[in-house]
């Protein structure tokens, strides 16, 4: 055997698709396999490589280096290109010296799809995750975070912008519920300097009130029966940053007074200590409700509430957003796309009515729900009026009570127990907000949670 | 008519910056919001206008490399890089970290390949507020500065001055 038709062989062992160049690269000898992963030529012969391989532009100093066999090998690994049936296939290119005179250099091309695929899965993930996360933390984008060109966003944008540039001063954001108030919070945040500084979000209905002193002021251990160890609250964890505090109307009112101490004041105790702790932070406090009406029930401290509203930012309900409303749902379909995997493109123009003449009393969380449940279950490339499932109106179930009792009666116990359930579920555990669902106090409905021993599950 | 001088571009920067929205603009004026992370990398061609200097035009076959971006400065294959003529060196304005992770790139790409010219581009213009372009844009220009090139801020996705960034690769290629 020569050792040229060895060489052959071995080469064609190799599942690669080859080329012989001569000195003035062009092709003289080629096999099969490139021939089918280069559809487009019925012959190579005396073609310039160039041509045919247009990743070869621009190497002919590699070239030279190859025909005078100062460089042995050369790889491009990864090439992404469209050639068989039009699907993204990758290849590996290896170029070698010979030292054959009449054809100095070979290059093998070897398919490197299954590999290159698994390697952009992962590099993918990582990427992505790493590209929104970023995203989140730059003044920009935080900009743009809110969506919409109508004019109560524009208000609302040009009032971010404002308050940003005054670092200390404290904030109040009023609106409904799920209007967006912790975002608002987050860009404020986000556009002072204290971006790097922490951003420390606490939703005060979501403790009981025994909790909230505790997680506010910290405490020193041996504090009390359970004060294992020393735990710095969140007036200290915010220091240098910003504290926002939610559903600051749930603070009860001897707690305020000490509220408004630390605010005056910038000082506080650790629970059981006798030592001050100095925190300088921006209290951003946000409420869904009217604070000026707990003021004259005495629920709320007068000098409280004008310590925190120098600035009152107004988050507007969704129903007030007019074709913005539309602007959210379709980024929450990209955002949907993404993390199921789906390719939604739109919505029908029944769905965008629908949507549009519903009044949204939970606002854009509400909205982000219904498109979430309607990219679950939709099939077709626009979510349709069919899709977006919206509750009746509030009150259509049971008009004043009017509930029929069945036939066969029913378990009082077990109904109170289930609307006491759903009221939480629908306010995601937040007590004060379940209590108003089913039009109660929060002692009240705390009392009831305890009468079932559903304050622990709660 | 002037001979057409194929030539090979590289367009280098971090991760998830526009390189390949820039191209996919540019050569076949579309734009997706969806991200897919480039591995190694794609060529594509695209003949561009005739441009004059001095009398004389010249027609440019840009062979384009949409190369994986780096991570943090970090690069992955500089054979990538071997031959380019030019470079469009693409950083993200939502990420002004981008600027600094492009600067060892641009040193390594400029020592491998013997000096070529280079434009840095400052991508994703449409997601900057008015007020904060400003300063951005100076940055950017101070960073041209120091690598004598010049310095556009584009958008991939309504295309702003997205054409003019390769035109003005071409034009720095035949000075
Ligand atoms: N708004 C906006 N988004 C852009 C622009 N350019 C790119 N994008 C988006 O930014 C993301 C990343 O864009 P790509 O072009 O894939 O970035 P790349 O530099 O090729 O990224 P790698 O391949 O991972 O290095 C995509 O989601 C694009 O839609 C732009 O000018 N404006
Ligand atoms: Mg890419």
């Amino acid at each position: 055997m020569t050792e040229s038709s060895l060489s052959t062989i071995i080469l064609e062992s190799l599942q690669a698709g080859w080329i012989f160049l001569d000195q003035d690269l062009r092709i003289v000898q080629f096999n099969s396999l490139f021939q089918t992963w280069h559809p487009h030529y019925q012959t190579f012969d005396k073609l310039s490589v160039t041509e045919v391989l247009p990743e070869t532009v621009g190497l002919d100093l590699l070239f030279k280096e190859l025909i005078s066999g100062k460089q042995t090998a050369f790889t491009l690994s990864h090439i992404e290109k469209e050639s068989l049936k039009k699907e993204t296939g990758y290849f590996n290119l290896i170029f070698l010296s010979t030292k054959i005179p009449e054809k100095p250099i070979l290059i093998l091309l070897f398919n490197d799809t299954d590999f290159a695929l698994i390697v952009q899965k992962v590099q993918q993930q990582s990427y992505e995750i790493k590209l929104m996360r970023s995203l989140l933390h730059t003044k920009t984008a935080m900009a743009s975070g809110l969506i919409g060109s109508s004019e109560p966003i524009n208000r609302l944008r040009n009032m971010i912008e404002k308050v940003a540039s005054v670092p200390y001063s404290t904030i109040l954001i009023q609106g409904e519920t799920g209007t967006g108030k912790s975002l608002v919070a987050y860009m404020i945040h986000h556009l002072t300097d204290k971006r790097d500084r922490p951003f420390i979000e606490f939703n005060c209905a979501a403790v009981p009130e025994t909790l909230l002193e505790s997680e506010l002021f910290g405490y020193e251990k041996g504090a009390f029966t359970h004060a294992a160890a020393l735990k710095k609250g969140l007036l200290e964890e915010a220091n240098g940053g910003t504290l926002f505090l939610d559903e600051i109307g749930d603070v009860p009112i001897n707690l305020q007074s000490k509220l408004l101490t630390v605010l005056e004041s910038r000082k506080f105790r650790r629970l059981g200590s006798t030592r001050e702790t100095t925190s300088k932070f921006r209290l951003i406090a946000a409420t869904n409700r009217n604070l000026k009406i707990m003021l004259e029930k005495n629920k709320f401290r007068e000098d409280l509430f004008y310590r925190i509203q120098v600035v009152t930012i107004n988050c507007p309900p969704l129903r007030d957003l007019g074709d913005d409303l539309i602007s959210i749902a379709q980024h929450f379909i990209q955002n949907y796309n993404r993390e199921f995997g789906k390719a939604v493109k739109n919505l029908t123009p029944e769905a965008r009515h629908k949507l549009k003449h519903y009044d949204w009393p939970g606002n854009v969380r509400e909205l982000r729900n219904v498109i979430e449940r309607a990219m679950i279950f939709s099939e077709g490339p626009n979510l349709g009026a069919e899709d977006i499932q919206l509750p009746q109106k509030p009150g259509q179930e049971i008009a004043n009570g009017d509930v029929s009792l069945p036939e066969k009666g029913l378990s009082f116990e077990e109904l109170e127990k289930g609307l006491l359930r759903q009221a939480l579920e629908r306010s995601s555990g937040n007590q004060s907000q379940a209590a108003r669902l089913l039009n109660m106090s929060r002692d009240t409905f705390r009392y009831r949670l305890e009468k079932y021993n559903m304050l622990e599950s709660s | 008519m002037a001979q057409i001088i194929n030539k090979k571009i590289c367009l280098l920067g971090e991760y998830g910056a526009g390189k390949t929205s820039m191209i996919r603009r540019f050569v076949f004026d579309l734009f997706s919001d969806d991200y897919i992370t480039t591995i190694g990398v794609k060529v594509t061609e695209k003949v561009l206008p005739p441009i004059e200097r001095e009398n004389k035009l010249q027609q440019f076959r840009f062979m384009i490399w949409d190369i994986a971006g780096s991570e943090e400065g970090k690069i992955k294959h500089e054979n990538y890089w071997m031959g380019a003529s030019g470079a469009l060196i693409v950083t993200d304005l939502c990420r002004p970290k981008t600027f600094s992770c492009t600067s060892s790139l641009i040193e390594k790409f400029l020592a491998l390949n013997n000096n070529p010219p280079i434009v840095i581009v400052g991508n994703k213009t449409d997601l900057i507020p008015l007020t904060e372009l400003n300063s951005l844009e100076t940055t950017l220009q101070e960073m041209a500065h120091t690598y004598r090139c010049p310095a556009l801020l584009t958008s991939a996705k309504t295309g702003q001055q997205v054409e003019e960034s390769f035109i003005r690769l071409a034009q720095c290629m035949m000075e």
